[in-house]
């Protein structure tokens, strides 16, 4: 008998051994070379990042050294430059971190929630180009021009709007940061444990008591890891300031290091590398706080959560919070984009909209100009384009984790593939410009190398999206493939891909609006030979042709709405397809 | 069949090999090395050069001529005569334009075959980077005065612009006619100024004022003023839009379209009088389109592009006194490229100084 029970065991393990085999066979066959095509894009990708940065820092230690660093330190302008920079940053990242946390609670705990669509307004900004809605604002709340402004005559000159100031440019700053904090706040108020609200609630706290006592202390990690990353995009972005604060006399890092580099003649490459120098060091501080943050939190998960608990009752104020949720898209999209597409008809800018004349000579103009035009094509095809070779990389990178046992080598793809996140794109386009604008390489003034900036710029976007997008997918239905013989590859083909496609289309659409959209890259690294629309829209800026800035931006976002819709809807759930 | 995974494969194979060759489209037309290559004989003679330039087929001209309607104009007229090249024309202002010139120079892939910048002081120092402008290529600078002419031959001055001060009607009235006036008058915690750094033509003028008054007023100027720009052609627009009631230095041209679209704008004249001037030359572009280039220098050095950028008077052409409406520059009319021989870092420091900057 035990013998018996010992030969059939024996059986059963070479049977289970012959079918680990095949199976380990089977995915080895399936993609013998795919392990090497991750390193060989690992290291690809590594080159990218790390070799303009070194000689960007060589450059910097050559050409500033230490001295020259102390120098740009005693510039007069240097403790302003220091105080603006960090001060907008800290305001704007504590308003969006407050603005997100609200419209997360409203949504997702209380019954002022406008369901699906609720979730999704306060990401609506992520689609519209943060420089078309700067520009719009500008627009909105000039002094004296604004049509906001021209819509309250009676208000005194001293107490106009006036979006050239520091609480204007904190404004349009939070507009732009909220979808980045709402997005991790709003996740966590998801997942966290009701039942504790339920029992505050019984033991008679009110709503009050409940969001500050329960919700929110529940969610404060998430709170402080979105206060870490929306400070990290606020430091680095450029779009916004270089519209808004170079008018308001605000010294913004991000603006004096591009205006260094594409303003002065001889270029002030000193300037422009003791700033990226100090950027970089900046960022990685952050990025290391944020790291800290997240390992010493303690999340609750799904599996914690208390099904069937009730949401928070507003009475009254229901409609007040729903107001707020409807005002945010309206500051953030509407009335921008409103505004550029008055300015777009007038024959020039008149804050008076009855009083002013209107023209389609506008739009003649913009699309009669070759550059313009091409920049509009550019834009699409390295929005589209690069767009989808970034999230086939990101899909790479993903699978290969997944796939691969080494966790060594899996934390080296994960951290290459991710490291451009934590430097500025300003300070990327500069490293890049040192790296590979002129001898050997000598890409300046081809497109390629945006195509390789906006690839590793983006790279980060396309993981972090997709790796939230798998991790949607509930490990019973891999669990359930595994179970039925299927091999990991298999799995992964089969069960895994095609449960991510609405997420892989939606990050396509964010990729597309992130690329279309950006400013910085395109100011330093296309020329009037590859022109995208981030350099005709400065340059329009710089002529001072605000009709023309308005066609553009009208133009851009009217591209940026359908690529993202078709986007999205080609990308829709099964389920939704069907109805 | 719905198939969601083969979909998506599809889609991003097509997309894959659609974007091979899209980007080699786009890369066409941005390659480092164009078509030509510099060490290609030069065709002999101005119709060998007219034949190239119908080959190449295009041009690329940088220039900071703020009125757009001049700019269509002159395009108009270059194609009228040559109806095979076509232009593209980028326009940005002086300063910036002169960065991102010296930048795809540095980086050995210029893109402009023709430019013109409202100061001498890139084509000063690096003379090595433009093709002398000589008859046998660009005939009509036989008509030019030898005064704006470089003696390199690296560029030539094709019209001047009198510094001005704009305003707008509805918000400043009597504006002071001198720039000693200017300086203390009552209005000026209003205006903005020039930012001296931000172009050397502003610099230039800056000079005119310390040299004229010393430092002194220059210190006027930075005490009263309301604030500075850097953009001149977005301080005129800021001006046509009631934004900003006055800037100073402008130049007319900027206004123009603005007052000819019934914007509230007038331009004061201020003694004494400084100029600026539009200063054209011909970047070796490295094979771009070096005749196509030559051909448009040679046609904004003719009568018609004279005519056409006068703008009725706003601007004075330095050749061809028998333009009606437009008179020629005027003998002792200073101008800012004057001054820039004696434009070093010590000055800069010092007018920066003043200006408190």
């Amino acid at each position: 008998m035990l013998q018996k029970t010992n030969g059939a065991g024996a059986a059963l393990r070479a049977i289970d051994e012959a079918a680990r085999k095949n199976a380990r066979l089977a995915d080895k066959r399936s993609f013998p070379i795919f392990p090497g095509v991750v390193l060989a894009l690992t290291a690809l990708v590594a080159f990218l990042v790390v070799y303009p940065l070194l000689r960007m820092v060589v450059r910097g230690a050559q050409e500033t050294g230490g001295s020259g660093l102390i120098e740009l330190v005693n510039e007069p302008w240097f403790p302003g430059l220091l105080r603006d920079s960090i001060g907008v940053t800290l305001l704007a990242s504590v308003c969006a971190v407050i603005v997100a946390t609200l419209l997360a609670w409203i949504n997702e705990r209380t019954d002022a929630t406008l369901g699906s669509i609720g979730g999704v307004l306060p990401l609506i900004p992520l689609f519209l180009p943060s420089v078309a809605m700067a520009i719009g604002w500008v627009m909105l709340a000039a002094p004296k021009t604004g049509f906001l402004n021209g819509l309250m005559p009676w208000v005194p000159e001293a107490s106009q709007l006036n979006i050239y100031s520091v609480p204007g440019l904190v404004f349009v700053y939070t507009l732009t940061l909220v979808p980045y904090a709402y997005l991790p706040i709003s996740a966590a108020f998801r997942t966290i444990d009701l039942s504790r609200e339920e029992a505050a609630r019984v033991n008679g706290a009110g709503n009050v008591r409940v969001f500050f006592n329960i919700a929110l202390r529940s969610v404060a990690p998430a709170v402080a890891g979105a206060f870490v990353v929306v400070a990290i995009v606020a430091f680095a972005l450029y779009s916004v300031p270089v519209v808004i604060a170079t008018r308001a006399d605000i010294d913004i890092i991000s603006v004096r290091l591009v205006r260094a580099v594409t303003q002065e003649y001889p270029a002030d490459l000193d300037t422009a590398l003791g700033l990226s120098l100090f950027m970089f060091v900046a960022l990685v501080l952050l990025w290391v706080a944020q790291q800290r943050v997240l390992s010493g939190g303690r999340f609750t998960r799904v599996g914690e959560r208390t099904e069937g608990a009730s949401r928070t009752r507003l009475g009254g104020w229901k409609w007040l919070a729903r107001a707020a949720v409807i005002g945010y898209v309206l500051a953030s999209s509407a009335l921008p984009v409103l505004a550029l597409i008055l300015v777009s008809f007038q024959t020039y800018w008149n804050p008076s909209i009855l009083g002013a004349d209107y023209t389609l000579a506008n739009y003649a103009s913009v699309l009669g100009n070759r550059v313009a035009q091409r920049s509009l094509l550019n834009s699409l095809l390295l929005g589209l384009l690069v767009g989808i070779a970034t999230i086939i990389s990101g899909i790479a990178v993903l699978l290969f984790r997944e796939a691969t046992k080494n966790r060594f080598l899996s934390a080296v793809v994960d951290g290459v593939a991710k490291v451009a996140g934590i430097v500025s794109s300003t300070v990327l386009g500069v490293a890049f410009i040192l790296a590979f604008a002129g001898p050997p390489f000598s890409l300046g003034s081809t497109v390629w190398i945006l195509v390789i900036a906006y690839l590793v710029v983006f790279l980060p976007h396309a993981v972090i999206n997709l790796e939230s997008s798998r991790a949607q997918i509930h490990t019973s239905l891999t669990e359930a493939a595994e179970v039925n013989g299927a091999t990991l590859w298999r799995t992964l083909r089969s069960v895994v891909l095609p449960l991510m496609i609405p997420g892989i289309f939606a990050t396509w659409a964010l990729l597309f609006v992130l690329m279309t959209g950006e400013l910085s890259l395109a100011v330093l690294l296309s020329t009037p030979r590859t022109p995208v629309v981030g350099l005709q829209l400065r340059d329009y800026w710089e002529q001072g042709s605000f009709t023309n800035v308005a066609v553009l931006s009208v133009l851009m976002t009217v591209i940026a709405a359908v690529v993202v819709g078709i986007l999205l809807w080609a990308g829709r759930p099964r389920h939704a397809r069907r109805n | 069949m719905h198939n969601p995974r083969r979909k998506m494969i599809t889609a991003m194979a097509a997309m894959g090999i659609v974007g091979t060759l899209a980007l080699s489209g786009c890369a066409d037309t941005g390659t480092g090395t164009p078509a030509g290559d510099a060490d290609v004989a030069a065709p002999q003679g101005f119709d060998a050069i007219v034949e190239a330039a119908k080959q190449e087929g295009q041009v690329t001209v940088y220039t900071s001529i703020g009125n757009e309607a001049v700019r269509n104009a002159l395009v108009d007229g270059f194609q009228n005569e040559y109806p095979e090249i076509v232009v593209d024309m980028i326009r940005l202002d002086s300063g910036p334009l002169t960065a991102r010139v010296a930048s795809e120079m540095e980086a050995g892939s210029p893109t402009a075959d023709v430019m013109q910048l409202v100061d001498n002081v890139l084509y000063d120092d690096n003379p090595e980077w433009f093709r002398q402008i000589t008859p046998d290529v660009v005939p009509n600078v036989a008509n030019w005065p030898d005064r704006f002419i470089a003696s390199e031959k690296t560029y030539i001055h094709q019209q001047a612009n009198e510094f001005i001060v704009a305003y707008n009607t509805d918000q400043a009235e009597d504006v002071p006619a001198t720039w000693e006036e200017l300086a203390t008058w009552d209005k000026l915690g209003d205006a903005l100024m020039a930012n001296p750094n931000s172009s050397a033509s502003f610099m230039g003028w800056a000079m005119f004022i310390r040299d004229k008054f010393g430092d002194e007023l220059l210190t006027k100027f930075a005490d009263n003023v309301g604030g500075m720009f850097e953009s001149s052609a977005t301080a005129a627009q800021q001006v046509a839009a009631g934004e900003v009631p006055v800037v100073f230095p402008s130049v007319k041209e900027l206004t123009t379209a603005a007052v000819s679209q019934g914007a509230p704008v007038e331009r004061q004249s201020t003694d004494p009088v400084i100029g600026t001037s539009h200063i054209w030359a011909m970047p070796d572009s490295k094979g771009g389109s070096p005749n196509a280039g030559a051909l448009f220098l040679n046609f904004m050095m003719s009568k018609e592009a004279a005519q056409i950028t006068c703008m009725a008077g706003d601007n004075f052409p330095v050749a061809y006194d028998d333009i009606p409406d437009c008179p020629i520059v005027p003998e002792g009319l200073a101008l800012v490229a004057d001054y820039f021989p004696d434009l070093t870092d010590e000055v800069r420091a010092e007018i920066n100084d003043a200006l408190g900057l």
